[in-house]
């Protein structure tokens, strides 16, 4: 049975992860189910949940800061986050029940670095940067390393996220699942657009659950730059998608389902060609 | 049509649950919850090979185990090796020099102080086998060339043969002929399997979530080798059932049973979900092959099926299942000519067994699909062509059952029709799919018969007992043979004998079943519950009412026809006396307060040669029509509307009853779109909730509209017939209907998964 600390303040929480076999627990929503299966076997969880600054979660107009304990259901109801960064609020609205929500981290989502991670999606559109106990700051795509890895090092952890605020005219985010809700993305789409008089000024995207890792289309983000979005647009952006997506079989969906899903989820962008 | 009396103070009243409190607050207990003084916990070893030989088990390591009390292997039966009910081909644990036939099957089990000492012990057994080539389809199985049990892999083969077939066909305007094929199902009930076996000087007791007491006796009186009278059962409350506690219970309970046999001290077997998954029955995949003959109007000429039905490794109950998929397989339709065939074939993958439908909704929902494809081709609306080959009072089922009474069907269809506004739901729907790209709607529509309990096949199980006692405060003890799981029958049962006996509801308390009170009953399963042990309750409730009314005639001297005891309160002329005070006056003047109700199915003509007699006592009807939407970029569907009617005969508790619908209908839609077991190597994948998909709360649709037709069956109690499974039936024919007729492609799978929708969408064709 594993001891369970719950350190004060950080540099409690610093002597505590010390120890080789110990675990970091945020919301313990994905660390509880890793070790009820024996996947992993700490001697000792420690919380995050008593560290102050852990829950720091602000906006000051142009950077928002979530510190490693803040919960989605915190960050649902911060104002900025559905007002400055809708993408994020839609990916997070998208995760688990309101009882995973309560719980359940962004930080945490961040370190399991599922390729079907919604928050992780939604990060990694947003260009946003990790903050380690080390002093550096990372940007998502150098912190994630493959499924399930980061840069970490053992006794090593985040303190929080960073993400810029950036305008953007129209956005995207849906997440395919066997269900309407309590359900792990097959393939999931994010897409931000600026669009001005019908052009494409800019826009990425990026696509969940169908590669090693969340994977962030450049080719299709140079390739819409300065066109116009229209339906033949639509669907050579749609083609790049099948071709350009890495799923794999598994349980919830065969590696063409999940091709043909990225192909044809480009074609919700009609909704924002009718809206623009 | 009997006509009761008119005047009703309990019976089709909204009657709040009588264990709902409890529940709620969750003060009553499940067996996992039980405690005893020197407890122990139990774990199995599974073979985890579809198919095996078995040539040593070490058990050393295991013993050695701090902790560890016993470890188990079938040299340590002192009964008898075997289970299963109908057919023998099932050993408690699977014996050296003898093939392992599913993942799941059972070499040893294991007690110790703490479950996961249990868990430990279990992982430390060492079995050495020689592993063989296994079947793991119906296909291969057919090949018969590798055999699950040397007596060959086709276990039993069912017909009907009514009529002649080839002069249907021969007169038919238009022949549709097809192959449907429905997966499995898992019954993903709340509480998983559980057993306590506490033993005592002479044998045992045993507490656990059952639907089937007298089963689990004589399981484990069997594999333990001792009487029954010193195997008592209590079942304890149980948290979901829906088949999957029929004979699996039984299972366990041996295999738990020799655990304190063998230790002498109480032993909890609690299965966890996965091992619960992996071992325990599922409802059986079902191919089957149509051919349906109409004439140009809709009528429907001759009805060919052949079907086969994937039993896995060992027969269980799939004999019994299969004898309703045979009954129902031609659906709810007056038909002249039909010939159906049905095989039990064994595979090296999870026996299957009972689960709400017991082989109905397999076949309903490929004869509903080819009820709806023949609309389409004969450009009749599918509500008509249903109408025009509906059963009524004078018609023949396909098993050639004339029909006397209770025939509700075609009532069921108009009203479905009424409550869904049906004309303007076809309007609706047009117009959102002309103003909508990417998602399309469809209609569904589906009409079914159920046969009412165990029927003809299962004359020898169908009747059930009931023994009451009013005390001598005017409380009413009820014990039946029947269970509780949830479906609300103490609710029900309280009601009858409230009715009955002119007592408040709140005073009456229905027992959790008991062996050692009432008679073998029969199993709680086939909607029989309410119309059997109802019908037993309402007899012993008027044995005790009569002497009650005697006894109050006598004593304030009032003629018995005058005396009417109704809330509680007994009068006659001008005399008035609580319930209770009558009671106490019968006790000190000793008459006897405790009586026995015994109902039993009267006797069912039925000829298994050709299949043709009375296959059940009665029959429920239901029409269901719903909205389905597809988005067609996806694949996934979301049903929208839900418009159902059912023949209950008679409303009793229109709560429990409402609840037990809508229940039934998500149970069934999670069957039609989304609940898969997905396996390798006859090892199941999806074995838990992450993976096996069920509906959660935002998948049920918003609008489910439920009404009744009340067609009064005589030999009811209060007229009322079965609705437990009749409840689910028309859901996932009328899904995969509405799906089909939004994308303008015929499904042919269930479960209709969003990528085998997409898959139709874009192919036009079926994958599988
Ligand atoms: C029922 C259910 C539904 C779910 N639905 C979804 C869904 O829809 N979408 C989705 O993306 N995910 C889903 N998840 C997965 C999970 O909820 C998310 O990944 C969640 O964000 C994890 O956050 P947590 O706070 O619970 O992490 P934890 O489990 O506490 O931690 C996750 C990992 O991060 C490590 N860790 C935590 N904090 C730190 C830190 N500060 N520094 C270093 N390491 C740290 C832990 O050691 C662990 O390895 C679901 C899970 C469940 C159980």
């Amino acid at each position: 049975m594993a001891k369970f600390v719950m350190p004060k303040n950080e540099r409690e929480f610093r002597d505590e992860i010390y120890d080789e076999k110990s675990m970091i627990m945020a919301g313990g929503t994905d660390l509880l189910v890793k070790m009820r299966i024996g996947k992993i076997n700490p001697s000792k969880i420690v919380s995050t949940l008593r560290v102050p600054t852990f829950h720091a979660l602000g906006f000051d107009g142009k950077e928002l800061i979530i510190g490693a304990n803040v919960t989605y259901s915190e960050l649902l109801d911060f104002e900025p986050v559905k007002k400055a960064f809708p993408i994020l609020y839609d990916a997070i609205y998208s995760i688990g029940s309101p009882q995973i929500r309560n719980r359940a981290t962004l930080v945490g989502n961040l370190i399991n670095a599922s390729p079907a991670g919604d928050g992780l999606l939604a990060l990694y559109l947003l260009d946003a940067k990790v903050e380690v106990s080390n002093g550096k700051r990372y940007s998502v795509g150098e912190f994630v390393r493959g499924p399930g890895q980061t840069i970490l090092d053992h006794k090593e952890y985040v303190k929080s996220i960073i993400i810029e605020k950036e305008e953007w005219t129209h956005r995207y985010f849906e997440k395919v699942g066997q269900r309407n809700s309590m359900t792990i993305s097959i393939a999931s789409i994010g897409s931000l657009f600026k669009i001005e008089d019908g052009i494409v000024k800019e826009m990425r995207i990026a696509f969940g659950s169908v590669g090693p890792t969340v994977l962030r289309m450049h080719e299709i983000e140079e390739f819409t730059r300065d066109k116009k979005l229209d339906e033949d647009l639509i669907r050579e952006i749609s083609m790049m998608a099948y071709s350009g997506v890495k799923p794999i079989d598994d349980v919830r969906g065969s590696a063409e389902y999940r091709r043909r899903l990225c192909r044809n989820l480009i074609y919700r962008f009609n909704y924002i060609l009718e809206r623009s | 049509m009997k006509v009761e009396n008119a005047t009703m103070n309990v019976i089709g009243k909204k009657i709040k649950r009588v264990d709902a409190i409890e529940k709620v607050k969750g003060i009553n207990k499940f067996v996992a919850d039980y405690e005893f003084k020197n407890m122990l916990y139990g774990a199995i070893v599974f073979s985890k090979h579809a198919r095996a030989l078995v040539k040593k088990i070490d058990t050393s390591k295991a013993k050695e185990l701090k902790g560890v009390k016993a470890v188990l292997t079938y040299s340590d039966i002192p009964g008898e090796n075997q289970l299963g009910e109908v057919v023998e081909d099932m050993p408690c644990l699977v014996p050296v020099g003898k093939e392992a036939k599913y993942y799941g099957d059972v070499v040893a089990v294991a007690a110790a102080e703490s479950q996961k000492i249990a868990n430990a012990a279990a992982g430390l057994v060492e079995v050495e086998y020689e592993e063989l080539p296994a079947v793991l389809s119906i296909e291969e199985s057919l090949k018969n060339e590798i055999k699950v049990h040397e007596s060959g892999n086709i276990l039993t083969s069912k017909k009907i043969r009514k009529g002649k077939t080839e002069e249907g066909f021969a007169s038919a305007d238009l022949v549709i002929e097809d192959d449907f094929f429905a997966d499995y199902q898992e019954h993903a009930y709340l509480e998983t399997q559980g057993i306590f076996a506490v033993p005592d000087s002479t044998g045992m007791t045993i507490y656990g979530s059952m639907q089937c007491p007298y089963y689990v006796q004589n399981a484990v009186s069997r594999v333990l080798g001792i009487p029954q009278n010193n195997v008592k059962i209590v079942q304890a409350d149980t948290g979901g059932a829906f088949g999957g506690k029929e004979d699996v219970p039984s299972y366990v309970a041996a295999q738990c049973a020799l655990l304190a046999y063998h230790t002498k001290r109480p032993v909890l077997l609690s299965y966890s979900r996965e091992v619960d998954i992996q071992f325990t029955s599922k409802r059986h995949p079902i191919k089957s092959h149509y051919k349906v003959g109409f004439k140009k109007d809709g009528k429907i000429v001759a009805i060919e099926v052949n079907a086969h039905m994937d039993m896995g490794a060992y027969a269980t109950l799939s004999p019994i299942v299969m004898y309703r998929s045979l009954v129902h397989a031609a659906g709810a339709y007056d038909v002249p000519n039909v010939k159906v065939d049905i095989d039990g074939v064994y595979t090296n993958k999870v026996p299957c067994g009972a689960f709400r439908g017991f082989g109905s909704p397999q076949v309903l929902f490929a004869i509903e699909s080819i009820m709806d494809e023949a609309a389409l081709k004969l450009k009749i609306d599918p509500v008509e062509i249903r109408l025009k080959n509906a059963l009524r009072v004078g018609s023949h089922t396909s098993t050639d059952h004339l029909l006397t009474e209770s025939v509700g069907s075609v009532s069921t269809i108009m009203n479905a029709v009424k409550i869904s506004d049906y004309e303007n739901l076809k309007r609706s729907v047009h117009d959102f799919n002309s103003k909508n790209r990417f998602k399309k709607r469809g209609i569904g529509v589906s009409h079914i018969i159920y046969g009412v309990a165990l029927g003809a096949a299962g004359q020898a199980l169908d009747a059930a007992g009931a023994l009451v006692q009013v005390h001598r405060d005017g409380s009413v003890t009820v014990h039946v043979g029947n269970t509780e799981m949830g479906q609300g029958m103490k609710t029900v049962l309280a009601m009858i004998a409230s009715e009955t006996l002119g007592q408040n509801i709140d005073m009456i308390k229905v027992e959790n079943a008991d062996t050692s009170y009432v008679q073998d009953s029969g199993p709680t399963v086939a909607s029989r519950a309410t119309l059997f042990s109802g019908n037993a309750v309402k007899e012993a409730c008027e044995k005790i009412k009569e002497r009650m009314i005697s006894t109050f005639s006598k004593i304030k001297n009032v003629e018995k026809e005058e005396v009417v005891i109704s809330s509680g309160v007994v009068r006659g002329g001008k005399e008035e006396m609580n319930f209770g005070d009558l009671a106490n006056i019968c006790y000190s003047s000793n008459v006897e307060l405790i009586a026995n109700g015994w109902f039993k199915s009267p006797k069912l003509n039925w000829d298994p040669k050709t299949g043709l007699g009375e296959a059940y006592l009665t029959y429920s009807y239901a029409t269901q029509i719903v909205v389905v939407e597809v988005d067609m970029l996806t694949g996934k569907s979301n049903v929208i509307d839900v418009f159902t009617s059912h023949d209950v005969g008679r409303v009793l508790n229109p709560v429990g009853l409402t609840g037990q619908v809508e229940g039934g209908f998500v149970q069934g839609m999670g069957y039609a779109i989304y609940e898969e077991i997905k396996m390798k190597d006859g090892r199941i994948l999806t074995d838990n909730f992450n993976t096996y998909i069920i509906p959660t709360i935002n998948d049920i649709p918003q609008n489910i509209k439920i009404d009744f037709v009340e067609d009064e069956f005589s030999e009811g109690p209060f007229g009322a017939k079965g609705i437990g499974e009749p409840s689910l039936m028309p859901a996932p024919a009328a899904i995969a209907n509405g799906i089909s007729n939004a994308i303008g492609r015929r499904v042919k799978k269930i479960p209709a998964t969003q990528e085998y929708v997409l898959d139709l969408i874009e192919k036009g064709e079926d994958k599988s």
